[in-house]
């Protein structure tokens, strides 16, 4: 049994949400020390998502899932002595992570200057909306604004209708991203002991999942649009009504093979030989009837069990599965895909684990860190601060385990 | 010059479509040395996708393969011959990566599994990516990216609550770009190891469960007792994406403050503490009413000026962007963003550059997507020491 790969590597987590914490509970699962580094005077605002009880800045479903494999400290940054204690701790860390905008770096004084002078091979990665440089850099978002801006809202909707917020998935994306980046890095330094400062400007990593849009507006002056459930080549194609309320099936048709499968699978052989649906341009020509003939045969079925009669046709069909009863999905059942994780203040609960599986070195899950619970092993352990000083920090509300400002509460 | 992160680093792209080529496209952006491996008749079936310069079907000028091969060289070979798949496994001996998204059950049906690669080559890194995975009761699943959307919980939470669900990005096919940077991440976890221990290992990703990971918040609140007392099928917001003078805007009111700010941004005071509009779900209730007080406003303001407006008063507001519009930003230019080429088939093109800005290792551009087979001659030489005649005779026997 290996090692895991990043064992020994060290990282000083400012980033707050989802994006940049989600990138660092990858790397911790892969043996990285990741020191997540909050306040109790600004705890991570993806706290914020509970009513208010005693412990409630633990409880929130989001943020303990995002926050696995981390240990915690608090350090008010704005207090000098909570400044020079994150040099101390930069001074013997890998890797700086932060999703600020540049404003926020530069008022605390750590920026890469600064911190490339204390450790000349760190590797500093910024994860801001729009980029370390040019003219949007102090202004600030979250995921879905990037999905606004970067081009994807307005690819997503009904046809009818205006463009749809993705629901946030700028976050997860950009945060693998940014692990990439880090690894890129991370070997960078090995061959050469040289560090680096990565910007990971969201709105660009976004834009580049739209090159091929990008290429068809260059030579054909064409501007990708909304089409619902539906596709530019391949009919049928969407989302049908089953039985019982809000229960849909998606059908992918993508070949001639395909729909004659589809018709035997739903009782209706003649429909092939279908004059009006009888090429993949008729097909898509006559959607509409199309959709109307499929949907009378949905809707006699349970969505699981229409996916099931179709798949054994060899058909694309998937069932439009609930994310809130996810890990009762068969697949997801099957797979182990969620686990098991027990901490204190939210007990034992169900935690998606991650899509990639390593044959040697499996990712690790451990849950998340509780508020400064880390703060004397960090200080105490690794810089080598004495119990009376630790104390001293503590009453000067430098470092804390409790927070102190309620700030704004998210998803209001 | 700068120097490249990954140089000296082999990758073999088997890949078709999109999940395997974006993730190997990603490491040769940084410098590996990929050889994109495709099969004889035709090449990767992104060659038929298009879009075409006027919409004119040419395998060569097909825009997604052009998209997702750049910094590629390109080979080709049968492997559905006993010939092909002995020189893949010498092709295999010198790699330090494969990539390959087939279903689960054809590289072991080819004689290609990890086990047996494993055998040839200890150090091998094989990234397999597929629609759910190498196990599971959907192993063999047929699937595009809307039924991955479907089955990952990611398509349910999205569009009205009054209709049918829509899907995430529409013809983009994202899921499978998802895929593409999961794997390029974990195959980088897998390199270091490599670089630590000499031992390779089989990264495998699935598309579905990776496509679950975008729905962080109903599927982690599905493990967890319900602690906002919020239960919705649909996440929808308001307000969201708003109709103004020229386009869209979206109004992104996350929070309290948020709301109360804009309140005062769009002159509101009295819905600023009213419990009838100062949360989300209370203005669900409500949607009507909100849409009938914030759209005068906002119709008689542009993008910009609404986009300037929520700055100044601390009012989260993005820009709705479509293609057109991100060419043309002066954000986007500013930062360099936009690399141009003159292709002989593509014509005249401008494409998204960096991902991401690295100062000592930046991306960089090095050659266009090759055409099929173009670097037969180069790749099979050096590495295989096959000459001309070789060539010659391997191609009559439609072994590449």
């Amino acid at each position: 049994m290996s090692n895991l790969p990043l064992e020994g590597i060290r990282i000083c987590d400012l980033s707050t949400v989802w994006s940049g914490p989600f990138c660092t509970a990858y790397l911790g699962g892969m043996g990285a020390e990741v020191i997540k580094v909050e306040s109790i005077q600004h705890p991570d605002s993806f706290r914020f998502g509970t009513a208010v009880f005693d412990g409630w800045w633990e409880a929130y479903g989001p943020w303990n899932c995002t926050n696995v494999n981390k240990y915690s400290i608090t350090l008010d940054l704005n207090k000098t002595q909570g400044v020079e204690l994150f040099k101390e701790l930069v001074r013997v860390s890998d890797v700086v992570i932060e999703n600020f905008t540049t404003r926020v770096m530069r008022n605390f004084n750590l920026t890469y200057q600064v911190l490339k002078g204390i450790k000349p091979d760190l590797i500093m990665v910024s994860v801001p909306g729009y980029g370390m440089t040019g003219p949007w850099q102090d202004h600030a978002g979250y995921g879905i604004a990037f999905e606004q801006t970067s081009g994807l809202a307005y690819l997503t909707g009904y046809t009818d209708g205006p463009p749809q917020n993705m629901g946030g998935a700028a976050d997860p994306i950009v945060g693998m991203q940014a692990a990439f980046a880090i690894q890129v890095a991370l070997e960078h330094r090995r061959r050469t002991g040289e560090g680096q400062l990565i910007d990971v400007s969201q709105i660009e990593t976004l834009t580049c999942l739209l090159g091929v849009p990008m290429l068809d507006y260059c030579m054909n002056k064409r501007i990708w649009g909304r089409l619902g459930n539906r596709d530019p080549v391949m009919a049928p194609h969407g989302v049908y009504p089953c039985k019982g309320e809000d229960m849909w099936l998606s059908i992918a048709i993508s070949s001639d093979e395909e729909w004659k499968a589809l018709c035997q699978a739903i009782g209706n052989p003649g429909l092939a030989k279908d004059e009006r649906f009888s090429t993949p341009l008729n097909r898509w020509k006559n959607q509409d009837a199309l959709d109307k003939l499929i949907e009378k045969w949905t809707l006699e079925h349970d969505y699981y069990e229409a996916m099931t009669i179709l798949q054994k046709a060899r058909v694309a069909a998937g069932a439009v599965a609930s994310p809130e009863t996810l890990n009762e999905e068969p697949h997801f059942k099957e797979r182990g895909f969620f686990q098991e994780l027990s901490r204190d203040i939210v007990g034992t609960q169900l935690y998606p684990t991650w899509p990639l599986r390593f044959s040697e070195t499996p990712l690790e899950m451990r849950p998340a860190p509780k508020l400064g619970e880390h703060n004397e092993y960090v200080l105490g352990t690794i810089l080598g601060l004495s119990k009376v000083e630790i104390e001293e920090l503590e009453k000067g509300q430098i470092i804390g385990t409790k927070p102190i400002g309620l700030g704004g509460g998210i998803l209001a | 010059m700068f120097a490249q992160a990954l140089s000296g680093i082999r990758v073999l792209d088997i890949g078709h479509h999109i999940a395997g080529p974006y993730c190997a496209r990603l490491l040769a952006d940084f410098g590996a040395e990929v050889v994109k491996v495709e099969r004889t008749e035709g090449g990767d079936p992104s060659r038929k996708a298009g879009p075409f310069p006027n919409d004119k079907p040419d395998p060569e000028a097909s825009g997604l393969f052009f998209y997702l091969n750049t910094n590629k060289l390109g080979i080709t070979l049968n492997l559905k011959t006993d010939t092909g798949i002995k020189i893949f496994h010498e092709l295999v001996k010198q790699a330090d990566v494969l990539v390959e998204n087939f279903s689960p059950s054809v590289m072991p049906s080819l004689g290609l599994s990890h086990g047996d690669l494993k055998a040839i080559n200890r150090g091998l890194v094989m990234t397999s990516i597929s629609n759910f995975g190498q196990s599971g009761p959907y192993r063999d699943y047929k699937a595009t990216d809307i039924v991955l959307q479907s089955l990952g919980g990611w398509l349910r939470s999205r569009g009205e609550t009054t209709r049918e669900p829509v899907r995430a990005a529409g013809a983009l096919r994202i899921a499978e770009y998802i895929g593409g940077i999961y794997a390029a991440t974990g195959t980088m976890t897998a390199l270091i190891h490599k670089a630590e221990t000499g031992i390779g290992q089989h990264v495998e990703v699935s598309l579905a469960e990776a496509v679950s990971t975008m729905n962080c918040y109903p599927v982690a609140m599905s493990c967890f007792p319900r602690n906002t007392g919020w239960s919705k099928v649909r996440w929808v917001y308001t307000p969201s994406v708003e109709e103004c003078k020229d386009g869209y805007v979206g109004i992104n009111t996350l929070t309290g403050a948020h709301w109360r700010d804009l309140c005062a941004l769009m002159d509101m005071p009295d819905w600023a503490e009213n419990p009838d509009y100062n949360t989300l779900a209370a203005r669900l209730r409500r949607r009507g009413e909100v849409y009938k007080r914030i759209h005068p406003w906002l119709m008689e303001r542009t993008r910009e000026k609404i986009f300037a407006e929520g700055r100044d008063w601390r009012v989260p507001v993005a820009m709705v962007y479509n293609t057109e519009d991100i060419l043309e930003s002066p954000q986007y230019q500013a930062r360099d963003y936009f690399v141009e080429v003159e292709h002989p088939s593509l014509g005249k093109i401008t494409q998204p550059g960096a991902s991401l800005k690295m100062s000592r290792t930046p991306w960089q551009i090095k050659r266009l997507a090759p055409l099929l087979g173009e670097h037969n001659v180069e790749v099979y030489g050096k590495l295989l020491g096959y000459g001309k005649e070789d060539l010659v005779r391997l191609r009559q026997a439609g072994i590449i």
